[in-house]
């Protein structure tokens, strides 16, 4: 039933684990925009072996990660033929009608690289960060937008409680699912219409128990003086220290150094 | 000026419902009288049961003892404070802790930990504070070993411990408990009823239990008997057993009725018993008498 | 003749993962055509994971089931078998989405293929099994105005108007109040007087059980330890092991037998349970 999602967090005490959310967060977002700004080879290269160094820090093992779903290799490949292909160049050699270019390869590298390390960054952020963690992060590097009265502190408890409920409300599905087999739902109808509505037979009952469970959440988090103000729990808990002054620095000067060399 | 009347120090400690209506308008815009002018008293410390079937009033009663709702008419104090002030309602419902029926919908957050913090917190409690609080809940509560779990994968017992340890937390002076063990198997049932006798007996907390299940309520100081809104019953557990009126479908527990049945049939059963082991001391008595 | 033979089944769940977990280990049972089975163990022990089994939404990872005959692993028999074996899971009103109570029992019907006159007969005679009476006053209302119990009572039906060969109720009275209760049992006493329908019904708590039930099956943490007609088992000195699942009043014949007091404890009812008491005080 519960299988082991890919992503999700997989408890540990490497240093990347124990790096504040906040870091974790800043350098991702530098190193993706250095990357979908400038493809030079210098930012690519050099950001390629920053990833895998932390991945390497962070003692997942790699193999979970880069094996973990194949569709994604397909999108990888299918991209990098595609700019073989499609680039116009000097050709190189071909393959029947399809001519393939130098530059098309390089392209096609490129855009590669540029996807895995969007892959590694963000499954990397989110194997070694709780989940509650990230939800701190976000809500502290969004605090001084409560001056703009933009509601950061009840985003963040949305957040939280969305996490909290995910893991029931599948498996309620799972369960309505099974409930409406049971009484012959056809799931696997070749009719649209049909599969539509027994999609329906689960959607509607699920709403329906989740309308009812926020009723009650709403009277519970009441009962217990909740007015919406920020909580120490998510925010004060992080601590921003020596390694992550060292991480976001690496960071920065990795991608300033590649921008500059290309 | 607050000018405080000769009976208001009397009623200073305790909850105190005078006079108490509430109605509600359903969709058609019919009234209908949840409680009807209910008088209660209920004393700092005790252990008290609330029985009564479905309609009978019991969610709406525990929803006005922390001002979650308010009083058509009539009013409720909690240790002297109007729930109908809105400046107090805060200490009110800090005073005041709840437990619901269903121990999936009340819990808010990913870790038991940070459930427990959740009431602290809003309290804007210093740090170690908060820590030494939740660090207290988890022990009475016995889930020490739980801190780092999420909701979703504990037992609907250990869900329903984990909400009263958020409870406590707070460090209220009362405990309100709406059908906790109702959706629980018996062993989660029979470790709930353990945990709330000690909370009431060693850490002197008031424990307000509504139970459709007479079982539960063996254990209360004072049994109250609700039926249509009203009040139908008030009185120890061993003389709400007693009564014999048809208009409150709830069974004695077994053990009760077993002892009814057989003094009825001339056997000289000792008074008030409610227990297994009190049985069972009985008829061996007996037996030990006649030969 | 058997229409669920269970030949030592097992069922792991996540299996090869760190999750690992066995669910039921090595069962071997079988229901007979026509018996009230009733199966009680505490949260965990499997009971749930079992009757799935039961109309082929779980496989076994070892061992075999054969309901009505056929082997469950056959796919073709399994994807049909929803129409024979009618699973009433815990807490039914949670799959309840129709608009209206009509519909939401007409569902299951309209899947099998009925006609429209056969499925208002159905719908009608289904109400009426749940003591939903006059049917006419319930067949437009919206099931989400009713009270819980009341909802309860509608999905029963929806599985009862399918006229299942097996029934099969997985708690059906949990966490209701004691007039639901009430009506729920009165349902299955009426279900169990049809001698076409075997009935297989699980609780955590054996007192709904007792006066149902032509045979007991305790499964404690996924392994089947005992299993036999309700008085035997009743009788039998096991059921101290297993302290929480039986009323007090067996407890107590238990324990005067335990003390050398010469008691029958295979009594179903508080009222048996008084009148061996009597008897045990009479012949003193």
């Amino acid at each position: 039933m519960k299988k082991m999602k890919l992503g999700s967090y997989t408890p540990g005490t490497s240093l990347i684990h124990q790096l504040d959310p906040r870091t974790k967060l800043l350098s991702g977002l530098v190193v993706i925009i250095v990357i979908l700004v400038d493809n030079s080879w210098p930012v690519l290269v050099l950001n390629t072996v920053l990833i895998f160094l932390v991945l390497y820090l962070s003692k997942i093992s790699p193999k979970s990660v880069l094996h973990g779903v194949k569709w994604l290799w397909i999108i990888f490949a299918a991209s990098f033929i595609a700019h073989c292909v499609c680039t116009q160049g000097e050709p190189w050699f071909s393959l029947g009608p399809l001519v393939v270019s130098k530059e098309g390869i390089s392209r096609g590298l490129a855009t590669f690289l540029r996807l895995l390390i969007l892959y590694l960054c963000s499954t990397i952020l989110t194997m070694t960060t709780s989940p509650m963690k990230l939800a701190g992060g976000l809500e502290a590097l969004f605090a001084p937008l409560i001056y703009l009265r933009v509601p950061v502190n009840q985003f963040a408890m949305l957040i939280t409680i969305a996490l909290r409920f995910i893991p029931t409300l599948i498996e309620e599905a799972e369960t309505i699912t099974k409930a409406q087999k049971s009484r012959g739902a056809p799931f696997a109808s070749p009719k649209k219409m049909v599969r539509l509505k027994t999609t329906l037979a689960v959607l509607i009952p699920l709403v329906v128990s989740s309308l009812q469970r926020a009723t009650d959440l709403a009277v519970a988090m009441e009962s217990r003086c909740y007015t919406g103000g920020p909580h120490h729990s998510r925010t004060k808990n992080l601590c921003f220290g020596r390694y992550d002054l060292v991480a976001l620095a690496v960071t920065v000067v990795i991608c300033i150094s590649g921008t500059i060399v290309g | 000026m607050v000018v405080i009347k000769k009976d208001d120090f009397i009623s200073m400690q305790g909850i105190q419902l005078s006079n108490v209506t509430k109605e509600y308008f359903n969709s058609q815009n019919d009234k209908f009288c949840a409680l009807k002018a209910v008088n209660l008293a209920i004393k700092f410390g005790e252990f008290v049961g609330i029985a009564g079937e479905n309609g009978s009033g019991k969610t709406t009663l525990a929803r006005l003892l922390n001002g979650l709702l308010l009083p058509s008419a009539g009013r409720v104090t909690v240790n002297g404070m109007d729930t109908r002030q809105r400046r107090v309602i805060k200490e009110i419902r800090r005073l005041v802790g709840m437990v619901f029926q269903n121990p999936d919908n009340q819990l808010v957050s990913p870790v038991v930990e940070e459930e427990i913090a959740f009431g602290p917190e809003n309290l804007n409690l210093p740090r170690q504070e908060v820590n030494k609080r939740v660090e207290k809940a988890l022990q009475i509560v016995g889930l020490e070993n739980l801190r780092q779990k999420s909701p979703h994968m504990l037992s609907g017992g250990q869900k329903q411990r984990v909400a009263i340890a958020a409870a406590l937390a707070m460090q209220p002076d009362y405990l309100v408990l709406d059908e906790p063990t109702s959706m629980l198997d018996q062993t989660g049932r029979r470790r709930i009823l353990e945990h709330l006798r000690k909370l009431n007996r060693k850490h002197g907390i008031t424990i307000i239990l509504i139970s459709h299940n007479m079982e539960d309520l063996i254990g209360a100081d004072r049994i109250i008997m609700l039926h249509q809104g009203r009040i139908a019953g008030d009185g120890t557990p061993w003389k709400i057993f007693q009564r014999d009126d048809h208009t409150v479908a709830l069974k004695p527990p077994n053990i009760v009725r077993m002892a009814q049945i057989l003094r009825k049939r001339g056997y000289r059963l000792d008074q008030q018993i409610t227990t297994l082991e009190q049985m069972e001391n009985g008829i061996c008595r007996l037996l030990k008498s006649t030969t | 003749m058997p229409v669920i033979e269970i030949n030592n089944l097992s069922y792991v769940y996540n299996a090869g993962t760190l999750n690992e977990k066995r669910a039921l280990d090595n069962i071997t049972l079988s229901v007979e055509k026509g018996e009230f089975l009733g199966i009680v163990g505490a949260n965990g022990s499997g009971k749930s994971t079992l009757i799935q089994h039961f109309n082929g939404l779980l496989l076994p990872s070892s061992g075999s089931i054969f309901v009505l005959g056929h082997d469950t692993r056959d796919k073709q028999y399994r994807s049909q078998l929803w129409k024979s074996v009618g699973l009433v899971f815990q807490f039914p009103e949670q799959q309840i989405f129709e608009a209206t109570v009509y519909d939401e029992l007409a569902y299951g019907l309209r899947n099998i293929g009925l006609g429209q006159p056969e499925i208002e007969v159905r719908v009608k005679e289904a109400l009426e099994n749940v003591g939903l009476i006059p049917e006419e006053q319930f067949l437009n209302t919206e099931p989400l105005c009713l009270s819980g119990g009341m909802r309860r009572r509608i999905a029963i039906a929806s599985i009862l108007a399918m006229k299942p060969d097996i029934l099969v109720l997985d708690e059906p009275t949990a966490g209701l109040d004691p007039e639901g209760y009430a009506h729920i049992l009165d349902t299955i006493k009426r279900c169990r007087k049809n001698q076409d329908v075997t009935v297989v019904m699980v609780s955590h708590y054996i007192n709904d059980l007792l006066i149902l039930s032509d045979r007991l099956v305790l499964l404690d943490d996924g392994c089947l330890q005992i299993w036999g007609p309700t008085r035997e088992v009743l009788a039998s000195a096991d059921v101290k092991d297993y302290d929480l699942l039986f009323p007090d009043y067996i407890k107590l014949l238990h324990n005067l037998k335990k003390q050398g007091f010469q008691v029958n404890t295979g009594v179903l009812t508080l009222e048996e349970a008084v009148d061996e008491i009597d008897r045990l005080l009479e012949g003193e």
